[in-house]
């Protein structure tokens, strides 16, 4: 029966569950690494590099009460999560809780975001210090982690129709008013990963279904190319997402992997 | 069906940011923000949604098309224009299935929960006539009778009323014929919940109290100090309560006379929602038309007022197993439009069943909302059998927008397919979704906890109060 509380994740108790749990949902193996997705992960690596750069300045901000400083480090450091969201779900799902909780958030970016861009405080430093933690965490077990083509579909799907399901209206950053900045990072990661993980080998498989995948990618990053959120076409956005979404699913049986699911 | 709190919020953050301005956006935290008691983030927040009754489903057994599609169509934001379809507003967010919503608050542009400012800067700027001057939003039970429409009454025809709140007040494009005709076709079929308690011509019947029974001889009594009126004479008992004129009883204009059956659901009050119950109102009238009642008269009269006000079975749980009944109704609409190759109306469908399951995959929550513990895998395999609803419709919609009618009906049967498979899941994961009430009050406790630590003490923002 239902269960209502808050996890308190704390760090590092659940570190070394979080690291089995990435293998069991990804499917890490001993196999060669897939040339593809050797060079993609570079770009991911950066990503939480420069974001975790970003958090250290903005907990430095924030001990120095330097607002509009905290707030412009904040803003760097979701840019390098948000092209990185492309794997957090499948591969660190117990670190996207932690850096990325909504709407209860007592960790993670939407804590100090509430307080830095709502309340116009420079009172979180407790939270900023835990983001540093969690982050520094990522960046490291990121670069031994074995990405795998199955859970990079999985995540490139799921992130597709993500895009598309919650991020128009508001989004999660609502304070910060950055959902428009975070659905480009997400498409950026999206569009990396499709390149250099997927795009070689469909084509050879499925040249037809590979142009569709191009196409909804491009669509879906022109529908993006708006000047602010609220000149976004809503409609066409949500659409473009589906369509992307149902091109990944069914690019799965050509590239001999299992259809993704769309759970969370 | 009821608005969401995830609704609820972009809504908000709607009106915040555009009324209020940037630094603002955070002033919404029920307690001390700016939404009063009474509005969705409250921990009373509903598991029970107002029931819909049609007046063909009890003479024919069923609904036709035009009023399964002006169903459709008024759960559609896609019908209204701007941001009001960018934030997902359709006309059933303010009229939940038909009545209103008491709870419905927007910073700038309510006074009380329950009201709103058509002719506020939101949704159509060109309609903004500068002045707060929010109204309630009335229930559409019995909408049939209640002839003139508007407030102020202004609007002879349904036709034209509507047609005016989607255009003008929402600024949505025109709408065709066919979806005004069935938009005026579904609110004329919503009848009003039936109240056993009254007979034919408004008479309360003899099971009445003695309280109940002198109230309703009050009602009818003329005034003291003017013997051609009478609360019975605007409010005519064998009408409805409806005399279908507009009266000034001293609340700033003209207004036409509201119906009181089904009343007891209709709070608040008067043209701008500035009384909460029957007491005030009564005071309102013995104050404005020297009525001198004694306490007994008071009393007596709301006891009347609520006996008059009653319906039966006022709401029904509001759960996955309702959420997909209206899923099937809207769904049935395709049944005529993809032979009929309407691909307007299929486009329609398509967004208005696709946002309600959007909705309804919002209801459980994932797995980074950390207000639930339980279930996880449940929820999980929930949404993604909701979402893998949502992109079958898709499928439908991209067929009729390619003009492959066949197609399209082949993908609505796999549709129907995925969603049978899916039902089941969804159900199993239900305990550890929004429509178990703990898990519900929990969510909203988030989203004010949120919200709490986003105010900022230095921002002030002028509560609107009708009484000053």
């Amino acid at each position: 029966m239902t269960s209502v509380s808050r996890l308190n994740i704390g760090f590092p108790l659940r570190a070394f569950g979080w690291f089995v749990l990435a293998g069991i949902a990804a499917g890490a193996s001993a196999a060669p690494v897939d040339p593809g997705i050797a060079q993609f992960k570079p770009f991911v690596v950066k990503g939480v590099g420069e974001s975790l750069a970003s958090a250290r300045k903005m907990r430095d901000s924030i001990a120095a009460h330097d607002l509009q400083g905290a707030q412009q480090a904040w803003l760097g450091a979701r840019a390098g999560w948000e092209q990185a969201e492309v794997i957090t779900d499948e591969f660190f799902p117990d670190l996207d809780d932690a850096i990325d909780s909504w709407p209860n958030g007592k960790t993670g970016f939407h804590s100090i975001e509430a307080r830095l861009f709502g309340a116009h405080e420079t009172d979180s430093l407790a939270q900023a210090d835990e983001l540093v933690k969690n982050l520094t965490y990522f960046d490291e077990k990121l670069k031994s982690v074995t990405l795998t083509q199955q859970g990079l579909l999985n995540g490139l799907t799921k992130l597709a129709y993500e895009v598309g399901e919650n991020k128009a209206d508001g989004g999660e950053s609502q304070f910060a008013g950055t959902s428009l900045a975070d659905m480009i990072a997400n498409v950026d990661g999206i569009r990396t990963a499709y390149k250099y993980v997927f795009a070689a080998r469909l084509k050879s498989k499925d040249p037809v279904l590979a142009a569709t995948a191009e196409k909804d990618i491009a669509q879906l990053g022109a529908v993006l190319k708006a000047p602010d959120l609220k000149s976004l076409d809503a409609d066409a956005l949500l659409s473009d997402s589906e369509d992307l979404a149902a091109t990944l699913q069914a690019a799965a049986a050509p590239l001999g992997l299992t259809k993704p699911a769309l759970g969370d | 069906m009821p608005v969401s709190a995830r609704s609820l919020i972009l809504t908000l953050a709607l009106a915040s940011s555009v009324v209020l301005g940037h630094v603002a956006r955070a002033e919404y935290g029920g307690d001390g923000g700016i939404l009063p008691a009474g509005t969705e983030l409250d921990d009373e927040f509903s598991t029970t949604q107002p029931r819909e009754i049609f007046k063909s489903e009890a003479m024919q057994g069923s609904k036709s098309y035009m009023v399964r599609l002006g169903d459709m169509a008024f759960s559609s934001p896609s019908l209204l224009g701007g941001p009001a379809r960018q934030a997902g507003i359709s006309c059933d967010t303010c009229h939940i299935n038909g009545t209103n919503n008491a709870r419905l608050f927007v910073p700038g542009m309510s006074t009380v929960p329950g009201t709103f400012d058509t002719t506020g800067p939101i949704f159509n700027p060109r309609a903004d006539n500068g002045v707060q001057d929010p109204v309630t939003i009335p229930s559409l039970r019995g909408e049939r009778f209640q002839a003139p429409y508007g407030h102020d009454g202004r609007f002879t025809s349904l036709h034209e009323f509507v047609r005016n709140v989607i255009v003008n007040e929402f600024a949505g494009t025109e709408p065709s014929p066919e979806i005004l005709d069935a938009v005026v076709a579904y609110i004329q079929d919503i009848d009003f919940l039936p109240n056993p308690r009254l007979d034919l011509n408004g008479k309360l019947k003899g099971t009445a109290s003695e309280s109940e029974k002198r109230g309703e001889a009050l009602f009818s009594k003329p005034f003291t100090h003017d013997p051609n009126l009478s609360c019975a004479g605007c409010h005519i008992p064998s009408g409805n309560f409806l005399d279908h004129q507009q009266h000034d009883v001293g609340s700033l204009g003209s207004f036409k006379t509201p119906t009181l059956r089904n009343a007891n659901f209709n709070a608040p009050y008067f043209h701008d929602g500035r009384y909460a119950t029957y007491d005030q109102v009564v005071i309102h009238f013995d104050r404005m038309f020297y009525l001198g009642l004694s306490k007994q008269d008071r009393d007596d009269l709301v006891a009347y007022l609520k006996a008059v006000g009653d319906g039966q079975e006022p709401t029904v749980p509001d759960n996955v197993d309702i959420r997909m009944k209206e899923v099937r109704d809207f769904l049935s609409v395709l049944d005529t439009a993809i032979p009929a190759h309407n691909a307007p109306v299929i486009a329609m469908t398509q967004d208005t069943v696709g946002g309600e399951l959007r909705d309804l995959a919002e209801g459980f929550p994932e797995r980074k909302d950390q207000t639930v513990t339980g279930g996880k895998p449940e929820r999980a395999k929930a949404r993604a059998a909701i979402k893998e609803m949502v992109l079958a419709l898709h499928a439908v919609g991209a067929a009729s927008d390619a003009g492959k009618f066949d197609q399209a009906g082949v993908a609505l049967e796999n549709f129907r397919a995925v969603m049978a498979e899916s039902v089941p899941v969804i159900k199993l994961a239900e305990p550890w979704s929004i429509y178990n009430p703990e898990v519900r009050a929990a969510r909203l406790a988030a989203f004010r906890q949120l919200y709490q630590a986003a105010i900022d003490p230095k921002v002030v923002v002028r509560r609107m109060d009708p009484d000053e």
